[in-house]
């Protein structure tokens, strides 16, 4: 039995220490996961503490198939953007997708656009719009399938694709003045994996 | 001269969004908070896990704490992903050794710090970072000798038995309360900043690791009853 295991089936008994350990070791992980997707500290936190309960309360299911942090991944995005439906946010992000891949192209030179610098890449994503930032994080940054997008969005694998083609096009030009740091390698690009 | 792109590469952004995967935050809740609601929930039972000392009773005179055992492990780990923190930290275990080691330790370190943040190419011991990569390795061999060289003087410290005992935890305890506040209150108005969270895990590391010791150094007899 793997120490994850056992840690596992102290804390599914309710042995705080136990809980309080997996807490410690996966929260700085998990609580980025929810940050990144709820894009607001104060929400993140109260969304943190419901997926955490989750995670707590599906215990007795852990199998031990995965490593423990890659179970609880898969319950914090899961929980997060439950959360996020709750709070209407999710039902704006299904409806700009749909407008989104009937739209016109995007305008590179858009208002939202001119005049903002990202210094990071967690604040250019702050300026996708809602549909495209929840694709692009959970496609590229969390590993999820077209597929798996479109099931936890309701929405098709054709629009998660167009979402994460806009997504990045828009984060390129908003990251352009980091493009000195990565100038070495320039030739070697590759696609999006779309 | 070269123009400036008008666009970051496809590599470029997959090199950020790599970085974006790694990338940790301190715990948006507190466990205090969080363990009432799995209280509440039932999915805390108190018979469920041992409780050493429980028999104990102990109620120090200035700031009541309650033990916190069993967490070592945990915070080891998170110390190895903080090395930074966790040596700017060491500022205040060091000032605590001042006994043994000396003030000049101190302002040498903070020496150090400072000069880090000067420019982006700096040198402590002969060491240059040009590159974010070389920092973060720099970054890594230095959180493993730190750990090592603090888990070397906790077994041969002998200042706490001198200074009578749990009386030096709870001082640095007290301490590090503050830095934890401080830092957390930091980082409510800048919550990506990497470096203040940085130093807000190892300053929780920190109080756990000393919340160990100090339950540790306790008389037979008693316990902490809030941390």
């Amino acid at each position: 039995m793997t120490t994850d295991q056992t840690i596992v089936q102290r804390a599914a008994a309710g042995d705080e220490r136990a809980l309080r350990q997996l807490w410690m070791e996966n929260a700085p992980h998990i609580d980025a996961v929810v940050l990144r997707l709820c894009g607001d500290r104060d929400l993140a936190a109260d969304v943190a503490q419901e997926v955490w309960i989750q995670i707590f309360r599906a215990l007795p299911s852990f199998r031990g198939d995965a490593q423990f942090g890659t179970w609880a991944h898969r319950i914090a995005v899961n929980r997060t953007l439950n959360a996020l439906r709750k709070v209407r946010r999710i039902a704006k992000v299904e409806m700009d997708v749909e407008d989104d891949t009937a739209a016109a192209p995007d305008n590179p030179e858009s208002d939202t656009e001119r005049g903002i610098v990202a210094e990071s890449i967690d604040q250019a994503v702050k300026q996708l719009s809602p549909g495209a930032r929840t694709v692009f994080l959970l496609h590229d940054v969390e590993g999820y399938t077209h597929e798996e997008i479109a099931g936890e969005l309701g929405i098709t694998t054709g629009g998660s694709k167009s979402q994460l083609f806009k997504a990045r096009a828009k984060l390129r030009r908003l990251l352009a003045h980091l493009s000195d740091g990565f100038s070495a390698g320039v030739g070697q690009e590759h696609g999006t994996s779309i | 001269m070269a123009l400036p792109s008008k666009e970051l590469s496809e590599r470029g952004l997959d090199a950020l969004i790599t970085r974006e995967q790694t990338r940790i935050v301190a715990p948006l809740t507190e466990w205090h908070n969080l363990s009432m609601s799995l209280r509440q929930e039932g999915l805390i039972r108190d018979s469920a896990g041992e409780r050493p000392r429980a028999e104990r009773t102990y109620t120090p005179s200035a700031e009541p704490v309650r033990r916190g055992s069993g967490w070592m492990r945990a915070t080891g780990r998170w110390t190895m992903r903080v090395a930074t923190g966790a040596a700017l930290v060491g500022i205040g275990v060091v000032a605590g050794r001042g006994m043994t080691i000396g003030q000049s330790l101190v302002t040498e370190f903070q020496q150090m710090v400072s000069d880090s943040t000067r420019g982006s190419s700096v040198h402590i011991s002969g060491k240059s970072f040009d590159s974010p990569a070389a920092a973060r390795k720099t970054l890594v061999r230095a959180q493993a000798e730190y750990q090592a060289a603090a888990a070397f003087l906790d077994a041969s410290d002998s200042v706490p038995q001198i200074l009578g005992g749990s009386s030096v935890y709870q001082n640095r305890l007290a301490g590090l309360d503050e830095m934890t506040t401080a830092s957390l209150t930091a980082l409510k108005d800048a919550p990506h900043d990497p470096l203040l969270n940085q130093y807000f895990l190892a300053a929780s590391a920190a109080r756990e690791a000393t919340l160990q010791q100090l339950g540790n150094s306790l008389p037979v007899g008693t316990t902490m009853e809030r941390f």
